[in-house]
């Protein structure tokens, strides 16, 4: 079982590594492909893929 | 060298001394103990016929003791409740004198002290009380009146016309051993060590009988005249006849009828008796049976006990509990009771034994040969202590106590060791000196868990050394809310040189106040979008409790690995229409290393040793359940 937790633990290391240097990770944005050329000349006519929300505002 | 020759003042024989140190020879024509003055050879009197000897060892026999070999020269016989034991001369060759002891097959070499010191008075002695002799701490193990049956051979010193001696034996918790012999004034005291039969090389034993005298002796059974053989007859104290059960003592010329039973119960032992096993290298055969138990609240546990017996190795023990074997024998030392935090301990060969359980076992059921008086219903207390493998155990009666040494082997061993049919019966539970499997398991996963830690926070220092956190685009703006169009574009930027993250930070100058920036990283080559949004909002201000602040004047968001390329943001910022305008930097950067990974990679890691521990703990509180002090597991991962 130390074999195995040692294989485990340096594929999580080299993992890690590797997910480091490649610049993986989890997105914090949905991706939206083929967009029209013309946002550069009417940015607002685009809309975001993942529509409206709610925000919370305010102080204490 | 031809050995020193002299003649029989009473019979005229040659005597041949083995050992020119003799001062006292038995004439082996006439039986007269012959002792050298000067250069006189003097009878001082006949040696009696000596018991049957059911050692293998005799007079001639060569060994090695420490790296010096010794002759057997001579023996002094003593009888005790037990039987009898001979104390073996032995001349080595360093011209030293030594003594081989073999009671009940337990071999142990001794040397006399010259200068002792003090020795305590015969009668101060108890058994179980502590004495400094010769720079150690021994414990008195028993104190033995023998009675002496004769001599033979060479001796050192004139020994022959004794009758009953006291001999107090004495032990360290590591195995060191003393007698003191009181049959002189001043008392002998000897300082020895237990020997085992094979380290000591002996040749020229006692040939092993073969053709019609190997035969096993036995007698008819008293009570019901079933033949019954006895295979360590001269050690055979009690016999229970497998027919009727009837306890006997083959000893006594008449075979006394010691216990007879009205109703007997049949049990049938696992390892039939007679049956011949391959244990530590040498054949041992199965000549007693018999089933102990105890009770605990109320509940009875029984357990079996198997003798084994080899005619060089001496007794050996067997125990079964519902699957779990112990390979037991006598313990070579005296053990000091001590305690462990809150519960008992004995401290053995360097070891620490945790009490375990302390009860009053019963016999309840007896078959085959015994080398001590056996009764069914006999009692004695049991305190165990656990050292796994190792389980040491002190019997107590009012006449002794006797400890041993058990260590757990699993069922196959045995089965093996005895070529049983079938398979063992399973092990049910854990047992209390079970190894457990996770036994110094989880101190070495924690070990790997550091060294995954160091290893971790290296490649952690290598990517922040190593990763560019390049600035590939900032821009400042101004939001003026209200506005009825806010979005906007920012110029062309590139990521080159490999595809990598991008972190996309936002600086504001809010009090107050919040923005969310609607943002959407655009490929101007693909059109691919990456929509995300931030919200940045910092409010401060004082009350009651004084001063507070919330949230923060920047955000920043990281997209995990984009290709290389050309790209730009799409920025749309929203806000409270009526406040103020709001001032807001956004910066780009490109490789940035993320520490948070790191701190994930490590909680990864812990799991392994986290289960290892929890099994181990789970393991030991199995084994401490059934224990006296079950509130103070010890734990079991501290041996391997």
């Amino acid at each position: 079982m130390i074999k195995v937790y040692l294989a485990y633990a340096l594929f999580v290391v080299g993992m890690m590594a590797t997910a480091q240097y490649r610049g993986w990770g989890w997105s914090p944005a949905a991706m939206a492909r083929a967009t029209p050329r013309t946002i550069r000349d009417n940015p607002g006519s685009y809309r975001p893929v993942y529509g409206g929300f709610g925000h919370i505002f305010g102080g204490k | 060298m031809p050995a020193p020759r002299a003649t029989c003042p009473n019979c005229g024989a040659p005597v041949e001394f083995r050992w020119s140190g003799a001062v006292q020879a038995v004439c082996p024509h006439c039986r007269s103990v012959l002792v050298r003055r000067d250069l006189d050879l003097s009878k001082v009197g006949e040696v009696a016929e000596l018991p049957a000897d059911p050692s293998p060892i005799q007079i001639g026999t060569t060994g090695r003791f420490e790296n010096d070999a010794f002759t057997v020269t001579g023996r002094i016989v003593y009888a005790y409740d037990s039987g009898t034991w001979n104390e073996w001369h032995l001349a080595f060759q360093a011209g030293t004198s030594g003594w081989l002891s073999d009671a009940q097959l337990e071999y142990s070499v001794y040397r006399q002290i010259a200068k002792p010191g003090d020795i305590p008075a015969d009668s101060t002695l108890t058994v179980g009380q502590r004495y400094g002799l010769h720079g150690a701490s021994f414990a008195v193990t028993t104190l033995t009146h023998a009675h002496y049956r004769g001599v033979d051979g060479e001796l050192p010193f004139e020994y022959w016309d004794k009758e009953d001696v006291l001999f107090a034996d004495l032990a360290t918790e590591d195995g060191q051993l003393a007698t003191i012999d009181y049959s002189e004034s001043p008392p002998f005291l000897f300082r020895g060590i237990y020997v085992d039969f094979d380290a000591l090389q002996l040749k020229n034993l006692k040939p092993v009988p073969a053709g019609p005298e190997a035969k096993t002796s036995g007698f008819n059974c008293r009570n019901c005249g079933a033949a019954i053989e006895l295979r360590a007859a001269l050690f055979t104290k009690t016999v229970a006849c497998t027919s009727c059960g009837a306890l006997q003592d083959p000893s006594d010329p008449n075979v006394l009828v010691l216990q007879t039973f009205a109703k007997r119960e049949r049990i049938t032992p696992r390892i039939p008796p007679g049956s011949r096993g391959h244990l530590h290298g040498h054949d041992f055969d199965v000549i007693g049976f018999q089933r102990r138990s105890i009770v605990v609240d109320g509940e009875t546990y029984s357990w079996d006990e198997y003798l084994l017996f080899n005619r060089e190795q001496g007794f050996r023990y067997l125990s079964e509990y519902q699957g779990h074997w112990n390979d037991i024998r006598n313990a070579r030392g005296m053990p000091r009771q001590t305690r462990s935090g809150d519960k008992p301990a004995a401290l053995f060969n360097g070891r620490t034994f945790d009490g375990f359980q302390t009860a009053v076992a019963r016999t309840d059921y007896v078959l085959g040969e015994f080398p001590w008086q056996v009764r069914a219903n006999d009692t004695a207390t049991v305190t165990d202590y656990v050292d796994p493998p190792l389980m040491l155990s002190a019997e107590r009666t009012p006449q002794e106590v006797t400890w041993s040494l058990g260590e757990y082997v699993p069922g196959r061993q045995i089965w093996d060791a005895f070529t049983l049919p079938g398979d063992p019966p399973p092990a049910v539970g854990v047992y209390a000196n079970q190894p457990s499997p996770y036994a110094g398991k989880a101190a070495r996963y924690w070990g790997l868990y550091a060294l995954f830690v160091l290893l971790l926070l290296a490649v952690c220092a290598v990517r922040l050394l190593s990763a560019a956190r390049e600035n590939i685009f900032q821009g400042s703006y101004v939001f003026q809310p209200g506005t009825q169009e806010a979005s906007f574009v920012t110029p062309v930027f590139e990521i080159g040189s490999r595809a990598s993250n991008v972190e996309i930070e936002v600086r504001t100058n809010l009090r107050n106040n919040w923005i969310y920036l609607n943002m959407t990283l655009i490929n101007a080559d693909t059109g691919d979008a990456f929509d995300f949004g931030r919200e940045v909002s910092y409010y401060f201000g004082s009350d009651s409790d004084g001063s507070w602040t919330e949230g923060s004047m920047q955000d920043s968001a990281v997209l995990p690995t984009l290709p290389v390329g050309r790209y730009y943001l799409r920025i749309e910022p929203e806000s409270e229409a009526s406040s103020q305008p709001i001032s807001y930097s956004v910066v780009v950067l490109r490789d940035v290393p993320s520490p948070l990974y790191y701190l994930i990679a490590l909680g990864v890691l812990l799991l392994p040793p986290i289960v290892v521990t929890m099994r181990s703990s789970a393991f030991e509180a199995r084994r401490w359940q059934e224990s006296d002090h079950a509130s103070g597991s010890s734990g079991g991962d501290d041996d391997d």
